[in-house]
């Protein structure tokens, strides 16, 4: 079914928070870091892989709870296509460099954030 | 984007926060409408519409990063106007998600799948850096 109030509730009171965080975040550090918002969308996309890796490890994280932080608050405090843009105008800035540095941080901690949340998730499980 | 300088700082996180709502939405509502019909070889984890679904999230990263571009381009006036934090801070951003792409290569190489997940960071930086290019050079056509 394509309309659930219910899901539509839990994402939206989760995207809410992470959007704004992720626009305080470029307000805030955006006019004074040297990438100005590239490099703050770089912190809470790191940010945000490390807590979603966490999420998706941990078996006790589904159904409403997932929706409301993996779903809504993860998704939208990580943006793709501003990381994206960014890259683009380093580009026709005449920065391939800067770029080039930002495309490697972005993917290189990204997996490395990810890969650590998953494990990290994973131990929340009880031992028996 | 720093607000516009008429513009009260409650009303400009207003909008960022009602164009985030309905991105966050679609890009559930689509990744398990196209999950299906996308062949999940890889392993299925528990959440449809979350990673797992790899090539449908970069389906709509690709498509959200173009449409930023023209956004861009169309709205580049400093500070941000009302429609590009409606749109492009809210709405676009909201609707592409880098966190899930970063999952879905991690699972991937943690499954020992690194020809997928290099295929699927290959294909999600080129198709949304000629993705993003092409709305852009769109948008300077206006």
């Amino acid at each position: 079914m394509w309309l659930d109030l219910r899901e539509l509730l839990l994402v939206a009171a989760g995207s809410v928070p992470g959007a704004l965080l992720r626009w305080w975040a470029a307000t805030a550090l955006g006019s004074t870091a040297a990438w100005g918002s590239a490099a703050s969308d770089l912190l809470v996309n790191l940010f945000g892989s490390l807590l979603l890796g966490i999420l998706v490890g941990a078996p006790a994280c589904k159904g409403g709870p997932y929706l409301l932080l993996g779903v809504g608050f993860c998704g939208s405090l990580t943006t793709f296509s501003s990381w994206m843009l960014a890259l683009h105008r380093f580009e026709q800035q005449g920065k391939p460099l800067d770029g080039l540095l930002l495309l490697c941080l972005s993917v290189g901690l990204g997996v490395a954030a990810a890969g650590c949340g998953l494990v990290l998730g994973r131990r929340t499980v009880p031992r028996r | 984007m720093t607000a516009e300088p008429g513009l009260a700082s409650g009303s400009a996180a207003c909008l960022v926060a009602i164009g985030a709502i309905p991105g966050a939405w679609l890009r559930l509502r689509i990744v398990n409408h196209l999950a299906p019909s996308l062949g999940q070889r890889q392993l299925r984890l528990r959440y449809p519409g979350t990673p797992g679904n790899n090539w449908a999230t970069l389906l709509l990263n690709v498509v959200a990063a173009g449409m930023l571009g023209l956004c861009a381009a169309l709205l580049h006036r400093q500070p941000a106007p009302a429609l590009a934090l409606l749109l492009g801070t809210g709405f676009l951003g909201s609707l592409s998600s880098f966190s899930t792409f970063m999952v879905d290569l991690a699972v991937l190489l943690s499954a020992g799948q690194r020809g997928e997940a290099l295929l699927l960071l290959g294909s999600s930086v080129s198709g949304g850096l000629l993705a993003t290019s092409a709305g852009f050079a769109v948008g300077t056509m206006f």
